[in-house]
């Protein structure tokens, strides 16, 4: 039987041991290496090292390689004080990771030598509550949420492909949506535009979709828009956003909001339906397609299903 | 109900680019066909002769009208100067 003390101790015959110094300076000469939090979640959230990776010592093994998959890769791996952070370096070394390095002092020297540290924004227990679901995929995690509640989505048109899309993105947390459509909740629309509800018939799309995403989400901002977009005001509107998802249902809207996504270099999700068929897409400004590279112009209006 | 596959397809590819995760469906464009229950996937280039964003674009601010073009597709593209 072993104590923790003599399990330390084989294991510092095995890894290397650095000090918060000698990393400071590694990362200011721009070595090429990865910084590995190896903390439990609360530990985390209170601060940690600029651009570490976050993975707690318990789903080590079990993750480590979603974040790191090149096993020659120098891994730093830290802990509080830098005795959890041996022995996971050593579970990597175990896992075949030929490069794995203890951070002496760990967390603890690291502040204490005035080092910068970084925390994200922290969450509410009821947003820990409400998300914890996303916690445990860990491509999201904590950190992917963080980036959720801070984007800023705008979703053009609040019927068939925005409800669901609206739906979804509320849900998950996107902090900030905007929502834009000029129409009216008809009851024809009811059938599939899971957004509107039957009492909102004849009220704007947009207030009864703030409604319902609110409903689902309370923890978000929307801010509704009861216009139709148009040349005039769409760069004053695209400009609050970082991301436009298109579900809108006319070429001239689908023209415009391509135009001035490229022109002020926004991404789109791009959806479009018509009877049994639909398509997605993702359209970034020239690392691939914008729509007009698939289509030029509209089809002559004769030709267009209405 | 496809209007809601499309849709929650797109929200999905919208919080993979968010969160910065998987593939993102730059270049690729998915075709859902519902009474088939088929799933097509496409590769799409940029056009490097795009008039928007290709490597000498002619449109280069936003067109006045869009209905209005939308009704006379000639005036989508406007000719090079």
């Amino acid at each position: 039987m072993k104590s923790y003390r003599q399990i330390v101790e084989e294991a510092k015959t095995e890894i290397p041991e650095v000090t918060v110094d000698e990393i400071k300076s590694e990362q200011e000469k721009d070595s090429d290496f990865v910084l590995l939090d190896v903390r439990d979640e609360d530990e985390y959230r209170a601060g940690y090292i600029a651009n570490a990776v976050h993975v707690t010592r318990g789903m080590l093994e079990f993750s480590v390689e979603n974040y790191i998959p090149d096993r020659d890769q120098k891994v730093v791996v830290y802990c509080a004080a830098g005795l959890r952070s041996l022995l996971a370096a050593k579970s990597l070394r175990e896992m075949g990771y030929t490069d794995t390095v203890s951070l002496a002092g760990g967390y603890r020297d690291w502040t204490a030598a005035g080092f910068p540290t970084e925390q994200d924004k922290p969450m509410s227990h009821e947003q820990l509550d409400r998300y914890s679901r996303h916690f445990m995929l860990t491509e999201v995690g904590e950190q992917g949420q963080a980036k959720l509640l801070d984007a800023k989505v705008l979703m053009v048109g609040a019927g068939g492909l925005g409800s669901p899309a609206g739906v979804y993105l509320g849900a998950a947390g996107v902090g900030h949506m905007g929502i834009i459509d000029s129409d009216v909740v008809e009851l024809s629309n009811l059938q599939r535009q899971i957004l509107h509800r039957t009492e909102s018939v004849g009220t704007p799309k947009v207030q009864s979709a703030t409604t319902t995403i609110k409903s689902l989400n309370p923890d978000i901002d929307i801010t509704p828009y009861n216009l139709r977009l148009t040349a005039d005001n769409v760069e004053e509107i695209f400009s609050e956003y970082d991301l436009i998802v298109d579900g809108c249902d006319n070429f001239a809207t689908r023209f415009l909001v391509n135009d001035a996504a490229v022109l002020m270099n926004k991404p789109i999700v791009h959806g479009s339906i018509f009877q049994f068929e639909g398509q997605v897409s993702l359209f970034k400004p020239h690392e691939g397609p914008c729509y007009r590279c698939m289509y030029p112009t509209p089809p002559p209006p004769g030709l267009v299903p209405s | 109900m496809l209007p809601g596959v499309i849709g929650v397809m797109m929200a999905t590819e919208a919080i993979k680019y968010i969160i910065g995760i998987g593939e993102p469906l730059i270049g690729r464009l998915i075709l859902y066909e519902a009474l088939g229950m088929t799933y097509r996937e496409m590769r799409i280039n940029r056009d490097e002769n795009c008039p928007l964003c290709g490597d000498n674009p002619v449109i280069t601010k936003l067109i006045d009208d869009y209905d209005a073009a939308a009704e006379n597709p000639e005036t989508f593209a406007p000719a090079a100067d």
